[in-house]
């Protein structure tokens, strides 16, 4: 499942920074792989059309954007409750 | 084409706005783009591809069957000088160099400032018409990169997305509804169109405020905490009264595959709106920021900012600027904001780069940011008599104190 939800994310990476799925590094924090304030919020609002999960309301830790891989389990963590 | 969809689908703040950049002394509205380094930036310049120079130098059109687009003109010479200023001069230097026009038919000229202590940063001139900051920080890196990029194959507005039609008056219509529907904002009286460009610039560590920010606003909101700051600095001021709203400026270059490497102006825009009340504290500013981005960006509003203002590309200005002159006083908002975070990319030999937005007559006053690596620039740029230099030394000193030492 967490495998799933990374590639997703990754995908989701990739349509907002305009770069290739491959470029997207999921051991990197967020703000290297290109994603800042907008680009989160869109990510984010991706995360609620893709998975009925609403993290835009200030739930994320820094523990949680510290890599690509971290918010894949965090949603992963949000959908199981 | 139905003539009601048509005219309704003009977003008329970004006509106006366009119309009163070029109608400032300094024509275009020229932004500086500040580079402390000492690479051969002259060398490189002066070394610039013809197909570069002839894109330099040439001018936007119009048509109403065609996307706007750029027309190469005579491929004249780079303007770059060196300008000897002592160290305590170096703030008026680079503001008479903001202030001066370009030359006609020019879009970029570059400065180097020189003193006895050393040599001081580049100052790189963009006019407003063709560049935005984003679109100018990648034209320099690709500049000292790979010049030869810098040909027609890397256009400034002649991509055919530009073409869709029915998508930019769908957006259009939107902005414009969206538009009409803003309650009355705090519009401060607009500066005379040949009043000079001022601007205070101040320097942070980057650190702390980021920290601060993860704290109150989340991880990843910077620029969300930046824009409640300007806005809780901004609701200090005896400004008129009603909504705070600031046209937030919205990089949406990399946004879709394939437009990365686009030079030209992607101006967008994200109106944030803030109800204006006495007792609203810094936590109220900031919550009401995290809102307003995500509704903004949920409900697609920067991409109809962009798409819209494409159309206004193709418009008869002369005319249209009279039809929007007064729908433009309250719709340039309360204070134009931006956040550029991405000036850290840059080349090792790089040591700063810092950008200087001059303000078009309304709203006539803007607060920047631009992050470089560990440093976060801000600059409050203003046009003379737009508020009383009481008014903006409190302003600025409301800004930094937010940023250095958080809510009180």
């Amino acid at each position: 499942m967490e495998t799933e939800i990374l590639h997703a994310l990754i995908e989701e990476i990739a349509l907002i920074t305009g770069c290739e799925c491959a470029q997207v590094k999921p051991d990197a924090d967020l703000a290297e792989n290109g994603i800042h304030s907008l680009g989160f919020i869109e990510l984010l609002l991706a995360v609620k059309r893709r998975w009925q999960l609403d993290l835009t309301g200030g739930e994320l830790g820094p523990e949680d954007v510290a890599s690509v891989t971290a918010l894949a389990r965090r949603i992963e963590v949000g959908l199981q409750k | 084409m139905n003539g009601r969809l048509y005219l309704g689908s003009f977003d008329y703040a970004a006509a106006a706005l366009d119309r009163a950049c070029i109608l400032t002394p300094a024509r275009g509205n020229p932004f500086l783009l500040m580079v402390d380094g000492n690479l051969p930036w002259a060398e490189r310049l002066a070394e610039l591809p013809e197909e570069a120079l002839r894109l330099l130098h040439g001018r936007r059109r119009r048509a109403w069957q065609l996307a706007p687009y750029w027309q190469p003109g005579a491929a004249d010479p780079v303007f770059v000088e060196t300008v000897s200023a002592a160290a305590a001069d170096r703030e008026r230097a680079i503001a008479d160099y903001w202030n001066t026009p370009l030359p006609p038919g020019a879009h970029l000229a570059c400065r180097r400032l020189t003193s006895a202590e050393g040599s001081g940063p580049w100052l790189f001139k963009f006019s407003h018409q063709l560049f935005d900051g984003g679109g100018a920080e990648l034209f320099v890196k690709t500049l000292l990169r790979n010049p030869a990029e810098l040909g027609p194959g890397n256009s400034f507005l002649n991509h055919p997305e530009l073409r869709d039609w029915s998508t930019k008056f769908r957006s259009g219509q939107r902005v414009n509804r969206f538009l009409r529907a803003l309650p009355p904002i705090s519009a401060l009286p607009a500066a005379a169109p040949n009043a000079a460009s001022r601007f205070r610039r101040f320097e942070f560590e980057v650190a702390p405020i980021r920290e601060r920010s993860d704290r109150l606003a989340g991880p990843l909101m910077l620029g969300v905490y930046l824009a409640a700051v300007a806005g809780c600095a901004f609701g200090e001021l005896s400004a008129p009264p009603g909504a705070l709203l600031l046209p937030v400026t919205a990089d949406r270059r990399q946004r879709r595959r394939g437009r990365g490497h686009c030079y030209g102006n992607h101006w967008s825009c994200l109106p944030l709106l803030f109800e204006r009340r006495p007792e609203w504290r810094f936590a109220d500013y900031l919550a009401a920021a995290r809102v307003g981005f995500t509704r903004s960006v949920s409900e697609g509003i920067p991409v109809d900012f962009e798409n819209a203002n494409y159309l206004t590309r193709i418009a008869p200005l002369n005319w249209f600027a009279a039809h929007c002159s007064g729908l433009f006083h309250g719709t340039g908002g309360s204070l134009m904001f931006s956040f550029i975070p991405d000036s850290g990319a840059w080349d090792d030999a790089i040591s700063g780069v810092s950008h200087l937005p001059a303000m078009p007559p309304s709203p006539g006053l803007g607060v920047v940011f631009s992050q470089f690596r560990d440093r976060l620039f801000l600059v409050l740029s203003y046009r003379e008599g737009v508020l009383p230099e009481p008014e903006i030394e409190h302003l600025a000193g409301a800004l930094v104190r937010r940023l250095q030492e958080g809510e009180a």
